[in-house]
């Protein structure tokens, strides 16, 4: 949820990489055309032999592996590098046609020269050479005049990606025809596809000694054509730690290679390649200066810490960013009053517990006008931070905001419905409340909201919000309140109803009636439900070994035992958790001591702790006082 | 019965074709005969139709045939190129016997080879003076053109055996050992075959030898072996085929007309038009026409020079720059490359195409030449 910009570079890298492809595709760019591969050739020693095309994949690896893997890292600089000449102003990776081809458009002749129209063609050369009189038409028209009928079919294979069908179709078409030879066109790119095919493969099942060795012996590949091809091979050197040719193969990229978004994305790429900040530094200082005077990587770097941060906020594990770099992007996000980043950092703060500074990036978010996300960064951040009072006013006044700020309003209000160290909130707040509940038709809020109100003596409202709240979505402690409302407001049949509904379903109601059974003939002496006994667990503090011991025994049905290890707790000074008092009162009230048992829940009820279980308790009392023929 | 009906509908339009265009005149009076019916037309490509394709295409060029010889050959057997002066060459007089043979046509193939023998077998050498005027009533260069000597040797082999006429096969082997004798020579990039017996060796041009790889005629090779196997026809031929496929230049990857072979390496001739044109149009034709496999493959250079008739050109080329100069405006131009194509890449031919006449005696005669292929070795083309 926090994290919207490294996403958008994700999408980036994912366009970058169709470009690629779709170059790939496109017939017109022969490979001879393209800027020199990013490795010279190899030295004497040097561990690939130059092979054009492999007629399949394992001799294509194995050619090279005459230098295994630990070979080609071990050897001290096997591949020469070729220091290509930066190209500032080119826009794709074909200078060269571009420079020769000047002012004169020869789209509708190269068009031509595709279909291999020669008619059309003369008549396109003709036309501009009478417009530009002097001018020479390009002698690569045609790899090979007439070519194109029979290799129609072949490059129709070829868009499919159906090498070995192309293969198989230059066979056949030899066969019939003695002689015939395809184009250097087809069999430049097919070897090119073929061997990209193996490069993206390899890569893909990361065998990274055979995506090197194929690079090695596939030169063609590591060219601005086809940046992916050295994306891959970077990694792979990475992988096989060889950092320093990794870094050359970005080095490469950003020295010869023009196109913006894959630029962008090598420095990505590179970011989380290498290992050294310094060499990244290195690649950062490659950028070009955009006419804004800034560098054309300065958004990337921002791209890189916001991505840290996020990572960190969402409690990834990754590469930490560092306080300068935390610094560099805060000074940013005030100066560019970057309300994304300004969250980002809020978030970031709020995940390292520093709520002074989550308070102060949130507000600032906030400080342009209201913001789902800033409101609900700060709401959180004042709760956290202990702020009660703060946060239930913010989650009022933002929870129209949105739904999710709705529902931390609904949770930050009933966390202090209940809690009697919280500031009784105001009717205006309960009415807020009670009817974003509604809105959110919130099942929890709504339970929470009827203890409330129960608690508060409005017993009748309880029971609205109760149904409400099992109307949304069934849960015990709403059950539990239907039943006890039901039974305070001497709906008898309800109550039976009610209890016979949910008897199954809810351990605590199976309880009761438990109870009830065991006070109609007692004295038995039945434990309270080990539903009842865990849920002591949560209440109150103070929990301990002795304490479950107690609740065990009680369990076990020793209920004297038990009355007797609480007696022996108390002389001991140790405190009794609310939990523990609950066992206490059904350990009365399983005695038979009824009137004792009643004090015991209602002293709960009355300092609001184990409300339902106290609550639970009365009624259980109550229901065993009634004359049996009202008990039904 | 398909079969029938098209035929009928093809002698139909011959017969409009009642009027002769008489030679020299300019006179476009020719009729485009009518299309058959819509399934007729797509029964010519089921399966099975394949003999009787050859039996229409038979048909068909004899009934052209009849219209083409009323248009440029004379009641004496002189065949007039009505685009130059109503001259006649030796080519001309080679191509009017070639049809009239492959056509059956005895009666005229011995007015036309009369008229060759009387007017034209005027060397000593016995190869045949090219060119005669009618306004002088005389040949007026007396130098031979040796695609005419082929074409005229050709013929009359083939016309031996048709018509059962052994004289002819015996003045056939003669023309051919002439050409034997004077024109296959040795050269720095193999046998060659001169263009004439004069004027193209080293010694005459500057870059010379040069030659015209469109007086190569293939598929004629093979028989000029039997009338002459003293001469090495078979090293010929393929030093023909090699030399077109180094002898090819531009962006267009184009032979040119004349093909200089005095440098070390094959060049457009020097006092040439560096063109792709008139003469070069012939070599897909005969390379078609040709049943050797490499002649086959070297068509593949050719087959899109012109696309169907939707398509543009065929052009004149300057090979050098690939730039088009003159349309090579005629149907048997046409005709000559959409049979390449036919060949090389199994595309059928548009019908239009195959029934589009011309007015002039050139493309006409290509024309012709197409057809006579088709019926002769390629009717699935038809």
């Amino acid at each position: 949820m926090l994290l919207k910009r490294p996403l958008v570079l994700a999408a980036m890298l994912a366009l970058a990489g169709a470009a690629i492809r779709s170059q790939d595709a496109n017939s017109d760019e022969a490979p001879s055309l393209r800027p020199a591969p990013i490795f010279a050739d190899v030295p004497a020693d040097g561990a690939a032999p130059q092979i054009n095309v492999a007629p399949n994949a394992a001799s294509a690896v194995d050619l090279p592996a005459s230098a295994p893997r630990p070979a080609v890292q071990a050897s001290a600089a096997p591949w020469e590098f070729s220091a290509p000449k930066p190209t500032p102003d080119a826009t794709d990776g074909d200078p060269a046609s571009k420079s020769r081809e000047g002012d004169i458009d020869l789209t509708a002749l190269r068009y031509f020269a595709g279909q291999g129209d020669l008619a059309r063609v003369a008549a396109e050369i003709k036309r501009l050479r009478e417009k530009h009189p002097g001018w020479e038409p390009p002698q690569d028209l045609f790899a090979q005049s007439g070519n194109s009928e029979f290799e129609k079919p072949l490059w129709d294979l070829f868009a499919q990606h159906d090498y070995e069908g192309v293969r198989a179709g230059v066979a056949a078409i030899q066969d019939k025809n003695p002689g015939w030879q395809p184009s250097s066109d087809l069999t430049d790119k097919l070897a090119f596809a073929e061997a990209n095919d193996k490069l993206v493969k390899a890569s893909d099942a990361q065998q990274w000694g055979d995506v090197i060795d194929i690079a090695a012996a596939n030169k063609m590949l590591l060219t601005c054509a086809d940046v992916d091809a050295i994306w891959r091979t970077a990694e792979a050197l990475a992988h096989t730690d060889d950092e320093p040719r990794a870094l050359e193969a970005y080095r490469y990229i950003l020295t010869s290679c023009a196109k913006r978004e894959e630029r962008l994305a090598t420095v990505q790429k590179a970011s989380q390649i290498l290992k050294s900040p310094e060499d990244f530094e290195t690649l950062l200082r490659l950028g070009r200066r955009l006419p804004n005077g800034t560098s054309e990587f300065e958004s990337v770097r921002f791209d890189l810490i916001r991505q840290k941060l996020g990572d960190a906020a969402a409690g990834k594990a990754g590469s930490e960013a560092s306080q300068a770099e935390i610094d560099a992007l805060a000074a940013h996000a005030r100066s560019a009053n970057d309300r994304g980043d300004q969250q980002l950092l809020g978030w970031f703060a709020y995940s390292r517990k520093d709520f002074v500074q989550a308070e102060d990036w949130f507000a600032t978010a906030l400080r342009p006008g209201p913001d789902p996300k800033a409101a609900e960064g700060l709401v959180l951040t004042l709760r956290s931070a202990g702020r009660i009072a703060d946060a239930q006013k913010l989650a009022v006044q933002y929870a129209g905001l949105g739904p999710l700020n709705r529902k931390l309003m609904i949770e930050v209000l009933t966390a202090a419905l209940n809690d009697p160290a919280a500031t009784p909130l105001s009717p205006d707040d309960l009415v807020t409340l009670s009817q974003a509940i509604d809105l959110a038709k919130s099942s929890d809020g709504a339970q929470l909201y009827a203890w409330h109100l129960y608690n508060a003596n409005d017993v009748a409202g309880a029971a609205d919000w109760f149904r409400k709240s099992v109307d949304w979505q069934q849960n015990e402690p709403a059950a539990i309140g239907l039943i006890v409302t039901a039974r305070r407001l001497r709906n008898m049949r309800d109550y039976a109803d009610l209890v016979a509904k949910y008897r199954d379903v809810y351990p605590k109601v199976a309880a009761l009636e438990t109870a009830m059974g065991a006070a109609r003939s007692a004295p038995a002496a039945r434990a309270p439900s080990n539903a009842t006994a865990r849920s002591g667990g949560g209440g109150g503090g103070g929990w301990d070994k002795n304490a479950d011991a107690i609740a065990k025994t009680m369990q076990a049905g020793k209920v004297d035992l038990a009355l007797a290890m609480l007696e022996e707790r108390k002389s001991k000074g140790l405190a009794e958790p609310s939990g523990l008092t609950i066992v206490r009162g059904w350990a009365l009230y399983q005695k038979g001591d009824w009137e004792g048992a009643k004090k015991v829940f209602a002293g709960l009820q009355a300092k609001q702790q184990q409300v339902e279980d106290a609550e639970f308790g009365l009624a259980t009392i109550e229901h065993a006082e009634l004359p049996a023929a009202m008990r039904r | 019965m398909i079969v029938k009906g098209r035929l009928t509908g093809l002698i139909v339009a011959a017969c409009l074709q009642a009027s002769p265009i008489h030679a020299g005149t300019e006179t476009q009076a020719w009729v485009t005969p009518q299309r058959p019916l819509a399934d007729e037309a797509s029964s010519r490509s089921d399966q099975g139709d394949r003999e009787a394709n050859a039996q229409v295409a038979r048909m068909w060029f004899k009934a052209e045939w009849q219209i083409y010889a009323s248009t440029f050959v004379t009641q004496d057997g002189r065949v007039v190129d009505n685009a130059n002066g109503n001259v006649s060459h030796s080519e001309g007089q080679g191509y009017g016997l070639l049809l009239a043979a492959l056509a059956g046509d005895s009666d005229r193939f011995d007015k036309i080879w009369r008229w060759t023998e009387t007017h034209m077998m005027v060397r000593p050498d016995h190869l045949l003076s090219w060119r005669w005027d009618p306004q002088k009533g005389a040949i007026t260069d007396t130098n031979n053109a040796t695609d005419g000597d082929i074409l005229v040797a050709w013929a009359l082999a083939q016309a031996a055996q048709k018509f059962n006429r052994p004289d002819y096969r015996v003045t056939a082997a003669v023309i051919a050992g002439a050409i034997g004798a004077n024109l296959i020579k040795n050269s720095d990039h193999g046998l060659i075959l001169l263009p004439a017996a004069q004027g193209f060796s080293h010694d005459d041009q500057p870059d010379g030898p040069v030659v015209n790889l469109s007086y190569w005629v293939f598929p004629a090779f093979s028989t000029l072996k039997d009338l002459a196997p003293a001469y090495d026809w078979e090293a010929l031929h393929a030093n023909g085929l090699k030399l077109l496929n180094v002898g090819r230049f531009g962006p267009l990857r184009l032979p040119p007309d004349w093909l200089s072979l005095g440098g070390q390496t094959p060049a457009p001739a020097q006092k040439f038009p560096s063109q792709f044109g008139y003469n070069a149009i012939r070599i897909p034709l005969y390379l078609a026409w040709d049943s050797a496999p490499q002649a086959r493959h070297a068509l593949s250079g050719f087959v899109n020079l012109w696309r169907g008739p939707r398509s543009a050109g065929p052009y004149v080329i300057d090979v050098n720059s690939g730039s088009a100069e003159q349309i090579l405006d005629g149907a048997g131009y046409r005709l000559a490359l959409a049979l390449a194509r036919c060949v090389s890449l199994d595309s059928p031919i548009d019908e239009q195409v195959i029934k589009s006449r011309d007015p002039l005696y050139y493309p006409d005669t290509l024309r012709m030449l197409s057809l006579a292929a088709i019926q002769e070795r390629l009717p699935q083309c038809f």
